[in-house]
């Protein structure tokens, strides 16, 4: 009877155990956070470079040789412009006479400022010599554009023109006078001309107050632009360039490892004309987080965000109360006592020379309750946390006594005579004169001195973790630790363990492992709650009475009590 | 001092003792298995949620601990078998 109720205890313990289990994982399962990539830094995209919006003025000119030649029908003062397709004859004067050289006309240029205006001179003869003259032709038609636009609204009239004749060809030339939209009016220094009905070119205007505009192409071979106005064609002012900003987003976790909050920095704007992204303060992580993996975003007004790159977990302990934000942890030295405790020692200064007696703890700060304990550091860390060394005699930690030195003990207490004699009234007592002195004599001999006594211990101490029985003792304690030390109390967080690991990169171009952190069981939903609040007091109960049980069992089997716990009848689990 | 040189004297015998034993340091694979069992046993203790894992531990600390109460009984009735006042064999 008793075999049979036990077996089906057991089995329903069993049975409830492994459902509940595999009910967990299907339900845990597939609900895991994959996150988390190492990828290069990125480039920053071509959009963000200034763009390119120098025009190249003429301005590679001789202006020592100026140049006088024919235009058509009349010779040209110095300083005159060749038509389009007219030949000219050019006449190098002025300093030219002062050195002896080779000459060639390269360029036509004219106009000024911002305006001046180039053309390659084609078929120019070269003139060696001093002082003398020189002829060129310009051959070919040309067309030219200026660098700056005028606003939208301003227009332009043809205010005087001349023409003249050359091979038959006429030609005409105009002086446009544009009509600013603030009503003032700027007579446009370039030339624009007309010839012999195939002539293109472009005229600049520059209004009062106007950085840019546009440009305005006169291509009239009926010369019907003579008389204007003239409208500019209506461009549209240009688009504001696009805002940016650079967003760093921080994963605070919390002691689970379970992503808590985000610290999110935002940079100032830019735009693409900038050339360096304005700074981003910093925003960290609440006090009690941990920060995890940091997100850099670009964002662009009225575009979708673009992740730039992420930074790994740094792989802080989350079960570490130091890694958290605000904990204030220190490296701490600290010294073992007599009684094996291990007290912070303000007294010694860190060094790397220290004997086990001390070690180098991370600390919280003593005025928090409980005391935070990130663990042992090596004594180097101590030694840097260290502001400077301390002068003082006691600088140096005393060296420990070798074994079996010889004991070397206190001075008797030298008394001025009011702790061990009587004084005051107490002159005239006579039991005064045996009492006080020999309570001091008693208290010299035998109350031990706690400092010596702590030495004595602290050397056997390490004696014996030197030995064999103690190395054994030493690494039983460090094995069972984690035993006494990672039982976690209460209920843990519905995701569960945080299982993280490397995969290789498929992408040859980021050949970088990919770090990946799943939470395999993760619990976190409606289900996993309902077999939480259902399955995990059922568990409990019957761990405990499993429990019981065993114990029972085995205290009533070693004192050989016959019980219904005991499936044979008693003798069954003894120990030996 | 005269208790503090007892107690010194003490101590100086017993150290001694011990350094006449040969001299052995902690083995480094105590270190890694510590961390190692702190790191698994760090992450079962995160399934809590789905299982009692503290409860665990207690139960079976308590079952081990019963074991050991019962193996000093076990040897307690050993040796009082010894003896001629009086008791039985626990073989």
């Amino acid at each position: 009877m008793r075999r049979w109720w036990l077996r089906v205890t057991a089995g329903a313990v069993v049975l409830v155990a492994v459902g509940a289990w595999s009910l967990a994982l299907q339900v845990g399962s597939g609900s895991g956070e994959a996150f988390a990539l190492a990828v290069p830094p990125p480039t920053l995209p071509a959009s963000w470079m200034p763009a390119a919006t120098e025009v190249t003025t003429a301005t590679a000119v001789d202006t020592s040789v100026a140049i006088a030649g024919a235009e058509g029908a009349g010779a040209a003062a110095a300083g005159t412009v060749c038509a389009a397709t007219v030949a000219c004859a050019v006449v190098a004067v002025g300093a030219i006479g002062a050195a002896y050289g080779t000459y060639k006309l390269l360029h036509w240029a004219w106009g000024a400022n911002h305006q001046m205006q180039a053309a390659p001179a084609t078929g120019s003869t070269q003139y060696t010599g001093g002082v003398g003259s020189f002829s060129t032709t310009f051959g070919g038609t040309f067309t030219y554009t200026v660098d700056q636009v005028s606003r939208s609204g301003d227009s332009v009239t043809f205010r005087e023109h001349w023409q003249w004749t050359t091979g038959g060809n006429d030609n005409y030339r105009q002086q446009p006078v544009v009509n600013c939209s603030d009503g003032s009016q700027v007579a446009v220094n370039d030339q624009a001309y007309i010839g012999d009905g195939n002539y293109y070119g472009t005229v600049g205007v520059n209004c009062p107050g106007t950085a840019t505009g546009q440009t305005f192409q006169m291509k009239d071979p009926a010369h019907s632009a003579y008389g204007g106005p003239f409208a500019f064609p209506d461009v549209p002012a240009p688009a504001p360039l696009p805002q940016h900003t650079v967003k760093t987003d921080i994963a605070c976790m919390d002691g689970s490892g379970n992503v808590s909050s985000h610290a999110v920095s935002v940079s100032g704007t830019f735009d693409d004309s900038t050339s360096s992204i304005p700074d981003t303060s910093a925003s960290p992580c609440p006090n009690g987080t941990i920060p995890g993996k940091a997100t850099v975003t670009e964002t662009t007004t009225g575009q979708p965000d673009t992740p730039l790159y992420q930074v790994p977990d740094p792989k802080l302990d989350p079960a570490n109360p130091c890694s958290a934000v605000g904990s204030g942890c220190v490296p701490t030295l600290q010294r073992v006592t007599s009684s094996g405790l291990w007290v912070d020692d303000l007294n010694d200064y860190p060094s790397v020379t220290m004997d086990g007696s001390y070690r180098c703890e991370e600390e919280g700060p003593a005025t928090v309750s409980p005391r935070l304990d990130g663990g042992q550091l090596p004594m180097s860390d101590c030694v840097a946390a260290q502001p400077s060394p301390n002068p003082s005699p006691s600088a140096t930690p005393s060296p420990a006594p070798s074994v079996l030195d010889p004991y070397v003990p206190k001075p008797a207490p030298t008394s001025d005579g009011r702790s061990c004699f009587p004084h005051g009234i107490g002159l005239f007592n006579p039991i005064e004169w045996v009492y006080k002195p020999t309570v001091c004599a008693l208290r010299w001999a035998f109350v031990p001195d706690s400092t010596a006594v702590q030495t004595d211990v602290s050397t056997l101490t390490n004696t014996w973790d030197q030995t064999p029985p103690g190395v054994v003792v030493t690494s039983a304690h460090k094995l069972i630790d984690p035993f006494t030390s990672a039982a976690p109390s209460g209920s843990a967080d519905c995701a569960g363990p945080l299982v993280s690991f490397s995969i290789p990169s498929p992408f040859s171009s980021h050949p970088d492992n990919y770090s990946v952190a799943i939470h395999p069981f993760s619990m976190c939903n409606q289900i996993g709650a309902w077999v939480h609040d259902y399955f995990y007091p059922l568990m409990t109960l019957v761990l405990y009475l499993a429990t019981f049980w065993q114990v029972a069992r085995t205290l009533t089997s070693t004192i050989g009590l016959d019980t219904p716990f005991d499936e044979d009848g008693g003798g069954m689990a003894s120990p030996l | 001092m005269i208790t503090t040189a007892i107690i010194h004297l003490a101590t100086s015998v017993l150290s001694w003792v011990l350094a006449l034993l040969p001299s052995w340091s902690l083995p480094d694979w105590v270190d890694s298995a510590s961390s190692t069992l702190t790191n698994v046993l760090s992450g079962v203790g995160a399934l809590n949620y789905l299982f009692p894992v503290g409860v665990l531990f207690l139960c079976v600390g308590v079952c081990f601990s019963a074991w050991l109460v019962a193996f000093g009984i076990r040897i307690g009735r050993i040796v009082a078998s010894f003896l001629t006042a009086g008791g039985g064999s626990a073989a």
